[in-house]
């Protein structure tokens, strides 16, 4: 006579109970890890973003510092900003009129006459003019401008275009403003609020900052070569 | 599903989780290495750009570009190529009589920084134009010199003789500039120029400066210029040119064999003997054949 054996199909209570604890308890640590992990990420981006505009404003402040010369071109220095002379571009005086010079120029865009002057460097001294116009020209087969301006300089020397404009802290973020003409931000809204939080101060040097951060943390100090006068 | 089967699969989703983790943790660790290693480039290449500026600059030699047109353009050679850099390259051109523009680009895999100074190089009579040109013997500028103390064919061959003390036209003080109005110099850069040892006793001729009164009491051999007087003890031995803004004061038993420019002399008894190869020799000083920076605002931002 044959057999039947009873199969058991699915399983008792005792595995189901088990079964849901275990599940319980890996859900319980992946969405643990998952949440720590979540806050590790916020935590980088965080320390990202701060990193970035510090290393935004370390490379802007530092470019435009590091080409200056303190005693003259920066202008003023307030709680939290500092005003002084970009240079935009430059390059070998080629030809000289009365009214007028010919640049070799190389920039990191070109001159305009509205809100651009021109340093002349004779080796001796600088000359400082405003730009009145600004057209195509040629230094023998290389390309030129032509710069009219209210004097004159002497071939050979070296011509730098500039712009006045200013670096400051405001909304939390760091911006330049071109003369009186509007702000830009230059970073992300990372730096504390309220102002006085950047502070530009230079020696012969070196020209250093201070940015603070939001809450306890401790300003982050910056120093830049400035001048390269050494 | 058995019992077994229902573990296996918690144990891989656990495994799977763990690997996403450490798969983030990796990513993250990767991006800040790559981080870290582009800024060590960024900041090694900068480094090296500015090595090489040094180099170029200290390896010119201000008579060779005297020697070129203005205008012209030349490659500088820099020695030895810094560290971790696959090129390096200096080219120099001569803005104008004395004054230079350097270009200098170093690169590796990709990357690449770039130097550009303006430079001056200062030929002797420039710093001489500051001073009076009063000679010892104290005769006046068309009267005949005492003879040249020797053969000037002893100088050497290739020796750029100056030339004979009465093209050196006698100034008065007031006709002079201050030294930084006539070169663009001030006191501190001509100082730098002479370097640490304002007298040189032995060794090559040497270019020193003196800011105010200074005494030679000893052996002299070069170009001495100085702010105030000049006072020469007895046994003091000069071979060279001493430039003087005040007076020199030559006591009996010093001797000077070259030349002296000054406001006014009281000779005590030197013994002096005038001597153009001597003179050459110090307008020949190593510092006068280098290249200076132009100015305060002598590195200039290099755009592309």
């Amino acid at each position: 006579m044959a057999t039947r054996l009873r199969v058991h199909e699915g399983m008792t209570l005792v595995e189901c109970l088990v079964a849901l604890v275990l599940a319980s308890l890996v859900s319980a640590a992946v969405i643990s890890v998952l949440a720590t992990q979540n806050r590790l990420l916020q935590g980088l981006t965080a320390t990202s973003s701060d990193a970035e505009a510090l290393r935004a404003t370390a490379a802007v402040l530092g470019e435009e510092l590091r080409w200056s010369d303190p005693a003259r071109d920066i202008q003023a220095i307030g709680g939290d900003s500092v005003v002084l002379r970009a240079f935009r571009g430059g390059g070998r005086v080629c030809a000289v009129m009365t009214d007028a010079i010919t640049v070799e120029y190389q920039g990191a865009r070109a001159p305009a006459p509205e809100k651009d002057s021109l340093l002349v460097l004779t080796g001796v001294g600088e000359l400082a003019f405003a730009i009145r116009d600004v057209t195509g020209a040629a230094c023998g087969p290389r390309p030129g401008i032509r710069l009219r301006v209210d004097g004159t300089a002497s071939a050979g020397a070296y011509a730098l275009v500039f712009e006045s404009g200013s670096y400051f802290l405001r909304d939390r973020a760091l911006r330049y403003r071109l003369g009186n003409e509007g702000r830009q931000p230059l970073t992300d809204e990372r730096f504390a609020a309220g102002g006085h939080r950047l502070r530009v101060t230079h020696d012969s040097t070196a020209a250093a900052a201070s940015l603070a951060w939001p809450g306890e943390r401790a300003p982050m100090e910056l120093r830049f070569p400035v001048g390269r006068t050494q | 599903m058995n019992r077994a089967g229902t573990v296996l699969v918690f144990a891989l989703l656990a495994v799977l989780a763990m690997e996403l983790l450490a798969l983030g943790a990796f990513g993250f660790a990767r991006i800040a290495r790559l981080g870290a290693l582009h800024e060590q480039e960024h900041a090694t290449l900068q480094a090296a750009a500015d090595d090489a500026l040094v180099q170029a600059i200290a390896s010119m030699d201000a008579r060779d570009i005297l020697d070129r047109p203005v205008g012209a353009q030349w490659t500088v050679p820099i020695a030895t190529s810094p560290a971790r850099v696959t090129h390096a390259a200096a080219t120099m051109e001569r803005l104008s009589a004395r004054l230079l523009l350097l270009d200098v680009e170093v690169g590796t895999r990709g990357l690449s920084a770039r130097r550009r100074a303006l430079l001056r190089v200062i030929p002797a009579e420039d710093v001489l134009s500051a001073f009076p040109a009063m000679i010892t013997t104290a005769l006046p500028a068309d009267a005949s010199l005492p003879a040249e103390a020797v053969d000037t064919a002893q100088c050497g061959e290739g020796t750029d003789l100056p030339e004979t003390l009465p093209a050196w036209a006698p100034l008065a003080l007031a006709d002079t500039l201050p030294l930084g109005e006539a070169v663009g110099l001030g006191w501190s850069d001509v100082e730098a120029m002479a370097g640490s040892a304002p007298l040189a006793t032995a060794g090559p001729p040497a270019f020193a400066v003196a800011g105010r009164d200074t005494t030679i009491d000893g052996d002299f051999q070069g170009l001495l210029v100085a702010r105030g007087d000049v006072h020469l003890a007895p046994g003091a031995r000069v071979r060279g040119l001493v430039s003087a803004r005040g007076e020199l004061i030559a006591a009996s038993g010093a001797r000077v064999e070259g030349a002296i420019r000054a406001l006014a002399l009281r000779d005590e008894g030197v013994d002096f003997g005038y001597d153009r190869c001597a003179v050459a020799a110090a307008l020949d000083a190593s510092p006068l054949r280098q290249v200076y920076r132009s100015g305060p605002r002598w590195q200039l931002p290099a755009f592309d």
